[in-house]
């Protein structure tokens, strides 16, 4: 009855302003503007950090399941674009801003040809500072270590023209004019021989290309795709006498280097109005997404690699559902509790959420790193363009995210077991 | 009276957790007085709501409740009329079965309502929303059979879990009045040890401590010496009484330890749903 004497004004103020006064050194509180809502952030995500800090051994099998599933999409998603990368990066090396092209022709290891008048056409246009014929054909390579054979890419044009431009080209260029020299992409797959090592040693040697014996003159970088194992470039002149079954007055692909500030789409259009239908007119980017598009869409390989990482993003969420979950039936007295005393459902939801967030970053950074050692064992294995990047790394962060999220949302609804009605 | 009462509960809402951005403004102002006045700290910072005054924490009129739904209905509660007044200790005791827990749990707003009048802390319950209920919560002191502590948290951070409701409190505020309140249940040197490493009756007063820290305005506690030894038992209860009494905060407890009948200014009696025993002492 005394509280009714004490405090006309709120009957329980008394033992707050007795508690007040019995601490009066109690310092004046900061303006709480600012960190309000901030707090109710990060209230719930420190009590989900100490809830699952409390376990050790289960926080780090949680971490261990978020890892393995960052390993296996961050792996997943680096192969399918290592494959994309590779497969596009005799294309992507080309610097010419346009290209003529068949248009039914489907992927660059299987060129249809077009009329080699339509380069000659191209120039027409002022603007048109070069049009250089590229010429395409798979032919078999004689190992000259053991002597077997394989399929190899055979890349020709004028190589002066400067319109294509691998790694180490310029510097054998004068001799790929010679009569039958060919410059060898010295990271093609072995399969094709030591040709580096047996070139350091010996200087140009002869090799069977086809039916034909030819001098590898030096070496250039390309990097093996998925339609060819090796590449051979020469000049378009070598190309042809190699080559012989092929038309003269058909080449496969035409290289257009534009004057220099010369606008790039209005050049397309003024092409594409000028030559018959038979040829269409692409952008560098174009002709590379085009290449990307046959090996994502006619091949199973971009379904094999988004299934794979899907199959990983599962397994990990399927764990991290369990962590979460028996974080949250192992605790429904205390979830109760916090409810009794006040704290909403939602409050509870975030908490799970933040947990959820918590298992998403300490099992990403770790497998992030095991990553990128592994992209370096991988690629010196396969040979295979490998690397972490941010965008990848950013990428796959926001999967697992996803991941934990959804687990998070799932476990959330074991929270409404936690019925504060049952405490008593 | 009841145009004050609205009022009251206006001004409360913003600063209840739920409404975070329109009251900062006045939150800062209620600050600012504490920093000079010194008496309004615990009136703007934390307290999330209150009643207005001389009204009953507790008001209930024919109140009935029933579990089960067709043929399976059971009654629990039937026609139950009750009062506790400021500051008052109540008792609730009765066989098993006789109800006084779903009562608690009416009162203590963690189940819905289903007929009659129930009103805490000037809070009608009928037809409350969860969200009602959730925020009435907060300024209702709960203490339970088991002490339900947070196992990965110390003593002092399970007591100021009862403060991080509002969020707006600074931290090291929390943590203070956590300790405060732990020495003042007697557990100096123990607030940073893990419930596991403190003993039945040590965590049932870090229990009360929590139930307390945040100045509700009524207390709930079910049979909060259940799991404690005679002497403990005998202690905490006393202790609970002692902490409320000093602090005009009514408690209504269900017990059937009649060891601590002592503590009540009134003992009510339940049976078969029925209060038996209005009035006694």
């Amino acid at each position: 009855m005394n509280a009714i004497s004490k405090a006309p004004l709120l009957p329980w103020a008394p033992e707050r302003t007795g508690e007040a006064a019995s601490e009066p050194a109690m310092p004046s509180p900061k303006p709480a503007a600012g960190p309000r809502p901030l707090a109710a952030l990060l209230l719930p995500l420190r009590l989900a950090w100490r809830q699952l800090r409390a376990e050790r051994a289960r926080l780090f099998s949680a971490m261990a399941g978020v890892m393995f599933a960052a390993v296996l999409v961050f792996m997943q998603l680096g192969f399918r674009s290592a494959l994309f990368d590779s497969a596009t990066r005799l294309l992507a090396a080309m610097e010419a801003e346009l290209f003529l092209m068949n248009p039914l022709t489907t992927a660059s290891f299987r060129p249809e040809p077009l009329p080699r008048i339509r380069a000659h056409q191209a120039l027409a246009l002022p603007e048109v500072a070069q049009a250089v014929p590229v010429y395409l054909a798979q032919t078999t390579w004689r190992n000259p270590e053991d002597g077997s054979r394989r399929a190899i890419q055979m890349i020709g044009f004028d190589i002066e023209a400067g319109a294509v431009h691998f790694e180490g080209l310029d510097a054998i260029a004068p001799a790929l004019r010679r009569i039958d020299a060919v410059g060898f992409d010295a990271r093609s797959r072995p399969e094709f021989g030591d040709v580096a090592r047996l070139f350091g040693e010996r200087g140009p040697f002869e090799v069977q290309v086809g039916n034909r014996m030819v001098d590898v003159v030096g070496l250039v970088s390309i990097g093996p795709s998925f339609g060819a194992d090796g590449n051979l470039v020469m000049n378009e002149v070598n190309f042809r006498r190699m080559v012989r079954e092929r038309h003269p007055s058909n080449t496969d692909l035409v290289a257009i280097r534009l004057a220099p500030g010369t606008d790039v789409a209005a050049a397309q259009a003024r092409l594409r109005e000028i030559l018959p239908r038979d040829v269409v007119v692409l952008t560098h980017a174009q002709l590379v997404a085009h290449e990307r598009n046959y090996w994502e869409t006619a091949t199973p390989i971009g379904f094999i690699f988004a299934f794979g990482s899907v199959m990983g993003l599962i397994v990990g969420m399927v764990i991290v559902y369990q962590i979460l979950f028996s974080d949250i039936a192992n605790h429904l007295r205390e979830y109760a509790t916090l409810k009794a005393i006040g704290y909403s459902n939602f409050y509870l939801a975030r908490v799970v959420m933040a947990a959820a967030l918590i298992l998403a970053i300490i099992g990403f950074l770790p497998g992030a790193a095991l990553c990128i050692w592994l992209y370096d064992v991988v690629a010196s294995a396969t040979f295979l363009p490998l690397a972490m990047t941010p965008e990848r790394a950013i990428m796959v962060f926001g999967l697992i995210f996803g991941m934990c999220a959804t687990a998070g949302l799932l476990a959330m609804r074991k929270l409404r077991d936690a019925s504060p009605a049952d405490m008593f | 009276m009841g145009g004050r009462r609205e009022g009251h509960g206006a001004r409360a809402e913003p600063e209840g957790r739920t409404a975070p951005l329109p009251p900062t403004a006045h939150l800062t102002v209620s600050r600012g007085l504490s920093a000079s006045g010194g008496r309004g700290s615990g009136e703007g910072s934390a307290l999330p709501d209150a009643a207005p005054p001389m009204t009953d924490p507790i008001r209930i009129a024919g109140l009935g409740y029933a579990y089960g739904e067709g043929e399976l209905r059971r009654p629990v509660l039937r026609d139950v009329s009750l009062s506790v007044h400021a500051g008052e200790v109540v008792l609730l005791t009765g066989p098993s079965g006789s109800g006084k827990t779903t009562l608690l749990t009416l009162i203590g707003a963690l189940r819905a309502m289903q007929e009659g009048s129930c009103q805490v802390l000037g809070r009608e319950l009928l037809g409350a929303t969860e969200r009602d209920r959730v925020r009435l919560r907060r300024s209702i002191g709960f203490i339970f059979q088991n002490h339900n502590l947070l196992g990965f948290l110390t003593a002092r951070q399970n007591v100021a879990m009862a403060l991080e409701i509002d969020a707006a409190l600074p931290e090291r505020e929390r943590l203070e009045r956590a300790g405060e309140m732990l020495r003042a249940v007697g557990l100096a040197g123990h607030e940073d040890k893990v419930p596991a490493k403190l003993s039945g009756g040590q965590r049932q007063r870090v229990a009360i401590a929590r139930a307390l820290v945040a100045g509700p305005g009524l207390v709930l506690a079910d049979e909060p010496t259940a799991a404690l030894d005679k002497v403990s038992g005998a202690e905490v209860a006393h202790l609970l009484r002692d902490m409320a009494k000093s602090r005009g905060t009514p408690i209504l407890m269900v017990t059937h330890d009649p060891r601590i009948l002592d503590i009540a200014d009134r003992v009510v009696a339940m049976e078969d749903g029925r209060i038996v025993e209005p009035a006694a002492a």
